[in-house]
């Protein structure tokens, strides 16, 4: 068993070929199920549905890239999205939408770009 | 991106605009999907489903406060032409993958479209260049690139 180093883990979409950055978050929305039967103050919270999303950074697109994401945001369509950690089982994969993209031109700087995807649908 | 190759933001109150802004800093295009919940009681699993219900971009940047004379020279849009674009006009827009200096020429279109000034301010702090910063609000369709025929501007 090691760490896991940051380079390692990785998210794949067809729209940028590589990153710096990325998150990924997956999320259980709670309920508090207490009724009046219940005694104390605690609430008693039950997972009543689930939600996954995948931000990721990368500081060199290419201009090609740029277009590729700007048609994926046109197209309003689910596209695979997922992980992977070299030597480890937490990799996953989905649907997702492209919700949200910053294209960052800044004098003499790399052309950055972040990306934000929301799951839809379950992973696997 | 090939050596020598910069991006820029092209913008004018005509279609296909050939100005580039003076002394520009920084831009950046911003995309924004507005996603709805579409999971029903007919979807098996607790997996919630979404789909896009709307888009909206806008566009945004900062450069440095030129005077009117040296602006023209660079036959650029000032800061005081970005100025005068505020308000209800629609302006076109297209950020573009560009070489050169003196002539510069547009290698390709990254992204094109339309959109209204919405924002412009200026920051003149003590001992430092006077600069300003703009924004776009995106009007109707954000069209993908695609290649152009070169031309010098």
């Amino acid at each position: 068993m090691s760490k896991i180093k940051g380079q390692n883990f990785k998210t794949s979409c067809a729209l940028v070929a590589d990153e710096t950055n990325c998150t990924v978050t997956v999320q259980g929305n709670t309920e508090d199920t207490t009724t009046k039967s219940d005694t104390g103050l605690y609430s008693k919270e039950t997972v009543v549905s689930k939600q996954w999303s995948v931000q990721t950074d990368t500081y060199q697109a290419e201009p090609s890239e740029l277009i590729a994401i700007i048609t994926a945001f046109n197209a309003a369509a689910a596209i695979s999205v997922g992980w992977t950690a070299t030597g480890s089982n937490v990799g996953r994969s989905g649907q997702a939408l492209l919700n949200d993209f910053t294209m960052q031109f800044d004098d003499r700087q790399t052309v950055q770009c972040q990306l934000q995807f929301q799951g839809t649908g379950g992973l696997s | 991106m090939k050596k020598g190759q910069y991006i820029r933001l092209l913008l004018a109150t005509t279609a296909n605009p050939t100005t580039v802004i003076a002394a520009a800093k920084t831009m950046a295009l911003h995309g924004s999907a507005t996603t709805e919940e579409s999971s029903t009681k007919d979807t098996t699993g607790d997996d919630l489903e979404y789909e896009v219900t709307g888009l909206s971009y806008d566009i945004s940047g900062s450069g440095l406060v030129l005077s009117t004379d040296d602006a023209d020279n660079t036959g650029a849009n000032s800061a005081n032409d970005v100025l005068n674009m505020l308000g209800d006009t629609t302006l076109y827009w297209r950020i573009c993958l560009m070489e050169g200096t003196k002539n510069r020429t547009i290698v390709s279109t990254i992204a094109s479209g339309q959109a209204k000034l919405t924002q412009w301010s200026a920051q003149a702090q003590n001992k430092q260049n006077v600069s300003f910063n703009y924004q776009l609000s995106g009007f109707g369709p954000l069209t993908p690139g695609s290649a152009v025929s070169t031309s010098d501007i």
